[in-house]
């Protein structure tokens, strides 16, 4: 009996990981997840299906050296990657939180495989740059799929650790006691225990209260004292997190758990670093991660305050528009609604970089319900009351009901080297952080939609003399207007705080001219200006978000006049006038 | 120019005939980052089995950040003996530190008790890009790397940096009278200028800028000169973002991301050196800084209340909230850390009061020392260590003792001894980069013009002169010169460095140093003995300091106890020992089963304080 379920279960995620792989094309499937290599033959094959917009990097490789791709979505066409809005997505920075890659494959698959038949698709590919790195964390990703894991190891990058402070390194590792490629619970009957069977399901436990009789003890994840220090699984893999590891207000171990020796400790984090410095058109950062249901905004920290004014506009704006893409996710504030963190992705691309970030939680594991119930719980919430049932039992029924059980491992007598006869069970390695594959492909596409719609909202200027008077000999008004119809701003309001961007530049030129006087128009009807004391022709700008700027010039001579608009993350524009 | 190099090729030539010590002897002037190289080469070509350099990294400016590795490991991947790694010149501004750096390499190679337990790391030029300002005509003192930096976020970059106006050689400082000035001239000494106090009556006269030209027009002056980053402070004990010299993020600069690498790759560094503008062997690090948490009252957020189901309206004890989260997660071990990350109460922000212990200790020997040495000159107290500092990093994050030192220090006035107590805080220099001095503080302003008066002939300082600027008009040219507080005259190097880096040597011989102290074994019943250990730590600094033991970063000291057939009744085969005090001695107990007697082996390994072993017989 026990060797047919380890068998049959061994079929189940053998089917569910490389079931398709000797026929990856294009267009890509949904239905499935990808291992590290199958994904890098995905990002292969949609290259190979579209080579004139697209470009295939290596950004550089991991601590065991396997290759980090991003894919550029870009329409030579119209114009350098880096003269257009930059648009930047990474998934599964996480090892295991694998379905974030998923998410980034069905963007590039979609904005590729429509760009022909779909016109808004073709508009948000012309004029804008996507840099997608589908999987960051790729040794994570590649060990989630290969080893017996639980839903929430091999998180961290792979540099050993010494956890617990005693000389070695990740010397006491979790163990596949059962060998059935899922790293899952122990437990032990005992009837002083303080758990016991839950009577709704027996598969599952509950504390017991205060005079009832113990039934269980938990003794944690699948594992043996592999360094005979009287403890078990106590020096794991690990531990650096990737997403602790980032530049910005970066903090030691001691502060923030997981970050490293030193700032972009990481070979995979500093190589991302770097190209993404390499890329200041970049303006929207997308970073994708399981689970909860969230949009997460910076700051991280609370000692940060609050973003400026302007940029929360752009947030609310784009986060609010994101719920309702993907409903029953949250728009939230990460230190606030979550927990504070140090050296995160999103905040070291909002500060070094000027964009503006979103973390996407995916998957809901409420979302695997078996009720009849209209009125879920709200998301997020864990109330676990004995003897009613709960998510929990709702999950047990889905994952015996809809896929047919494949999610959850029933309990089974080992005998253990320290604990004697125990019993291992529990969910499994690919159940709840990640949706089952049939339910992946509203996930993908709703979450790559959000994507799309912050896309749609890069900035885009227009330049117009919208008014020219002569008011001398020789001597002109001229004003001119920016507008841009997008919401993001040229530049962010953070950035325009933190001083290291370099502004838009507007210049106004001409071998026969004079720029006498030159600066911001206030007020067209009152003829408002704050001139430029100095070099009126080079005026350092930025355009906001559903907004305009105005300048007024006045310039002496004649002939051709030539009014450029220059900027980092929004493409130039040039027009030219008589005078 | 080519003169120059002859004389210096034949200075060396000859001191190499009479003496073959002295291919590392100074030439004529301080080294420039080229002469460094040369030199390394040198010494790693003259002793093949104990010196090893290499490549750290390469600097924006294309030049090469080496170390030299000393000691009988020096070049081998793994390496068993303690160390010492040394950081010099690490802001540019300071030549001397990195003769101090080749100088104590050459002390170290002349004596193989220097290094026959002990290896050394050193970088002799962490900044070479910016040390090469040094040799530049026209002089500016400048701290920062090669890096192109766009500091007035403009269309160009490095398009406006200082200019020589007078053709001096040396980039000084401009006054002009303005309405809008602020600065007026010193009552003291005509030379200095000081803040007008408009409490005492006094309107300001002068403007005050670099010396140079707007020379792209936009208003401003020397405000986006050439580079860069400051490497110094650019390590991440708390690094401050959007300075203008302190680089993007701690580590941007190739310089201190290689040197943070480096010494994290090598858990055998017991202490950290650095020759730069510090000196924490005359002055401890600095405490009294406010942000640290008080971890015995915690008061909780909303959120974080409700997350742990503890009360947001009293507060808690570290202590207490450890022993909550504990018995929330017995499966793991929860350390202060952890919930102090967990709740975001921050770092240390001061150093740890038992490591003050051995610094004061130290601080007092090392003026005891130079006294002895004859030395009678008092000096303005040395600079304190900058937010994202080299020094302060290696203190609160590597864990190892730092101990800095500057080499030579301004001299003290001597009429004005008592008011000069307090006169360090900012350097009051004009850092290329800066549209207008920074108020240079009045006490070393005094002491530096005494300086160059008493010892230097006055030739510290450039006299005001008119000249007619194409913008500002009329404007006096003049203040003092580059480098002047930072650098004494090379005729002086080598005794200063004879005098100091001695002490470094001594130093070294402090490290923490364990010993099996005391094994004692005592029989239970047949077979089963209690066996206890005592481990010493003969040195008076603690293995680790006490930041090692906050942040854990120090790896521990392993004690095995090996024998034929025995079983552990209490007690594992491995302990890792997380820490002994200075002069102190800590007791690890087994209980252990042998049926038959013979030998137990009680091994002490520790990568930063030693290895001991004892052997003894039981049962027999």
């Amino acid at each position: 009996m026990k060797k047919r379920f380890i068998i049959s279960f061994i079929f189940a995620i053998a089917v569910w990981s490389s079931s398709f792989s000797q026929d990856i094309e294009v267009p890509l499937r949904f239905d499935r997840y990808y291992s590290y290599e199958q994904l890098v033959e995905a990002l292969q094959e949609l290259h190979r299906a579209f080579p004139e917009l697209t470009t295939l990097d290596i950004v550089g490789y991991s601590e065991e050296q396997r290759a980090i791709y991003a894919l550029t979505i870009s329409n030579p066409k119209t114009g350098d990657h880096l003269s257009k809005p930059g648009v930047y997505v990474d998934g599964n920075i996480h090892g295991n939180e694998i379905q974030a890659g998923e998410v980034c494959l069905y963007l590039a698959n979609r904005l590729l495989t429509r760009y022909k038949e779909n016109e808004k698709i073709k508009s948000l590919v012309d004029r804008n740059s996507y840099y997608i790195i589908p999987s960051v964390n790729v040794d994570g990703r590649y060990h989630f799929f290969e080893d017996a894991n639980t839903p929430s190891t091999n998180r961290g990058l792979r540099r050993p650790k010494d956890d617990d402070h005693d000389g070695l390194f990740d010397e006491d590792m979790y163990d596949d006691l059962d060998g059935d490629g899922n790293i899952c619970e122990m437990r032990k009957k005992d009837p002083n225990g303080n758990y016991r069977t839950d009577p709704y399901d027996p598969r599952l436990m509950v504390r017991v209260k205060p005079g009832e009789k113990g039934e269980w003890i938990r003794l944690g994840r699948e594992g043996i004292d592999n360094d005979g220090d009287g403890r078990i699984n106590e020096d794991t893999e690990g531990y650096v997190d990737p997403n602790r590891n980032w530049a910005y207000q970066w903090e030691p171990n001691y502060i923030q758990r997981g970050s490293g020796y030193y700032p972009l400790s990481g070979t995979g984090t500093k190589a991302i670093a770097e190209y993404l410095l390499a890329r200041p058109n970049i303006i929207m950062v997308w970073a994708f991660h399981n689970t909860g249901g969230m949009f997460l905004r910076g700051p991280s920290t609370k000692e940060e305050g609050e973003y400026p004014r302007g940029d929360l506009r752009v947030y609310d704006y784009l986060g609010q528009h994101s719920e309702k893409i993907t409903p029953g996710y949250r728009y939230l504030l990460v230190w606030k609604d979550l927990y504070s963190t140090y050296g995160d992705f999103d905040n070291f691309t909002n500060n070094m970089l000027g964009s503006y970030g979103f973390v996407g939680e995916l998957f809901q594991s409420q979302s695997e319900t078996y009720s009849l119930s209209k009125d879920q719980k709200k998301p997020g919430e864990r109330i676990r009351e004995p003897g009613k049932e709960d998510t929990n039992h709702q999950r047990l029924k889905f994952n015996d009901h809809v896929v047919q059980g494949e999610l959850f491992k029933s309990w089974t007598p080992f005998n253990h080297p320290t604990y004697g006869e125990i019993e291992i069970g529990g969910w499994v390695k690919m159940s709840s952080r990640l949706p089952h594959p049939f339910m992946l492909q509203d996930l993908v596409h709703r979450n790559a939609s959000a994507v799309l719609f912050s896309a749609g909202q890069t900035p885009e200027v227009s330049l117009e003399v919208f008014d020219k008077e002569k008011i001398g000999k020789n001597l002109y008004k001229v004003r001119i207007r920016l507008v841009n119809k997008h919401a993001i701003p040229t530049l962010s309001y953070m950035s325009l705080k933190n001083k290291i961007h370099r502004n838009d530049i507007l210049e106004v030129s001409g071998s026969s001219i004079d720029v006498v006087a030159g600066g911001r128009l206030t007020d067209e009807h009152m003829d408002k200006v704050i001139y430029k004391e100095h070099k009126p022709q080079l005026q350092l700008i930025h355009v906001p978000g559903f907004g305009k700027v105005d300048f007024q010039f006045l310039i002496s001579g004649k002939g051709k006049v030539s009014v450029a608009y220059s900027s980092m993350k929004a493409k130039d524009q040039k027009l030219e006038f008589e005078l | 120019m080519k003169k120059y190099l002859f004389q210096v090729v034949f200075a060396t030539a000859l001191l190499y005939l009479f003496n073959p010590e002295a291919t590392m002897a100074q030439s004529a002037g301080y080294k420039t980052p080229d002469q460094v190289t040369k030199w390394i080469k040198q010494v790693d070509k003259k002793y093949p089995d104990v010196v090893a350099s290499k490549l750290l990294a390469t600097t924006p400016g294309n030049r090469p950040v080496y170390v030299i590795e000393i000691g009988k490991e020096a070049g081998s991947e793994v390496k068993s003996n303690p160390s010492i790694f040394v950081g010099a010149n690490l802001e540019g501004v300071r030549p001397i530190g990195t003769e101090g750096a080749l100088f104590l390499a050459e002390t170290i190679l002349s004596d193989p008790a220097h290094y026959d337990s002990l290896n050394w790391y050193i970088v002799p030029l962490g900044n070479p890009d910016a040390a090469s300002s040094y040799f530049d005509a026209p002089q500016q003192e400048n701290s920062r790397n090669g890096l192109p930096v766009n500091d007035d976020r403009d269309d160009q970059t490095d398009e406006d940096g200082a200019n020589d106006l007078n053709g001096d050689g040396w980039i000084t400082q401009m006054r002009v009278k303005a309405p809008d000035g602020t600065w007026i001239v010193s009552e003291k000494d005509p030379r200095l200028l000081q803040k007008a106090d408009p409490k005492k009556g006094e309107q300001g006269i002068y403007k005050l800028y670099s010396e140079g030209i707007d020379d792209d027009g936009d208003g401003a002056y020397n405000e986006d000169g050439a580079g860069g980053t400051n490497v110094e402070i650019n390590f991440p004990h708390k690094f401050k973002h959007f300075t203008s010299t302190g680089g993007l993020y701690a580590g941007s600069a190739p310089e201190s991301y290689a040197i943070m690498k480096y010494v994290f790759e090598h858990p055998e560094i017991a202490m950290i050196v650095s020759f730069g503008s510090t000196n924490f062997c005359y002055t401890p690090p600095k405490g009294g800084k406010k942000g640290g948490a008080d971890l015995n009252k915690i008061r909780l957020t909303a959120r974080q209340a409700t997350q742990f189901n503890l009360d947001p309206s009293r507060t808690y004890t570290i202590t207490e909230l450890v022993a909550l989260a504990q018995a929330e997660n017995p499966q793991m071990t929860i350390t202060e850390s952890m919930v102090a990350g967990w709740l975001g109460l921050g770092g240390a922000v001061n150093p740890q009061p038992g490591d003050l212990v051995f610094y004061e200790k130290y601080a007092k020997e090392y003026k005891d020392y130079l006294k002895k040495k004859g030395v009678k000159t008092e000096r303005l107290d040395p600079a304190q260590a900058k937010e994202g500092s080299f020094e302060l990093w290696g203190y609160f994050q590597v864990g190892v003792p730092v101990f800095s030192m500057d080499l030579w220090g301004i001299p003290k006035p001597a009429a004005e001894k008592s008011n000069a107590k307090n006169g360090e805080k900012k350097t009051g220099v004009t850092k290329p980069g800066t549209k207008t001095a920074t108020d240079p503080e009045p006490e070393k302003q005094k002491a530096l013009i005494a300086y160059s008066d008493s010892l230097l002939g006055s030739k510290g300082f450039v006299e005001w002169k008119p000249f007619d600027h194409p913008t500002l008009g009329e404007v006096e040219i003049g203040g003092f010169k580059p480098y002047l507080s930072t650098t004494p005259p090379y005729e002086w190097v080598d005794s200063l460095l004879n005098l100091q880096v001695p002490w470094i040597i001594k130093l070294s011989g402090e490290l923490p140093d364990l010993h099996i102290y005391e094994v004692k074994v005592s029989s239970k019943s047949s077979g089963v003995y209690q066996v206890e250990a005592w481990i010493e730590n003969r040195a008076f600094i603690p293995f680790p300091t006490d930041m090692g033991s906050r942040n854990r970063q120090p790896a521990p000291a392993v004690l095995t106890l090996d024998g034929d057939q025995l079983k552990f009744l209490s007690g594992y085969q491995r302990t890792p020992i997380a820490g002994v005090k200075g002069k102190s001695r800590v007791k690890t107990t087994w209980i252990i089963q042998k049926q038959k007697p013979g030998k137990i082996t009680l091994k002490l390994e520790s990568k930063t304080a030693g290895y001991d072993q004892k052997t003894i017989n039981i049962g027999g």
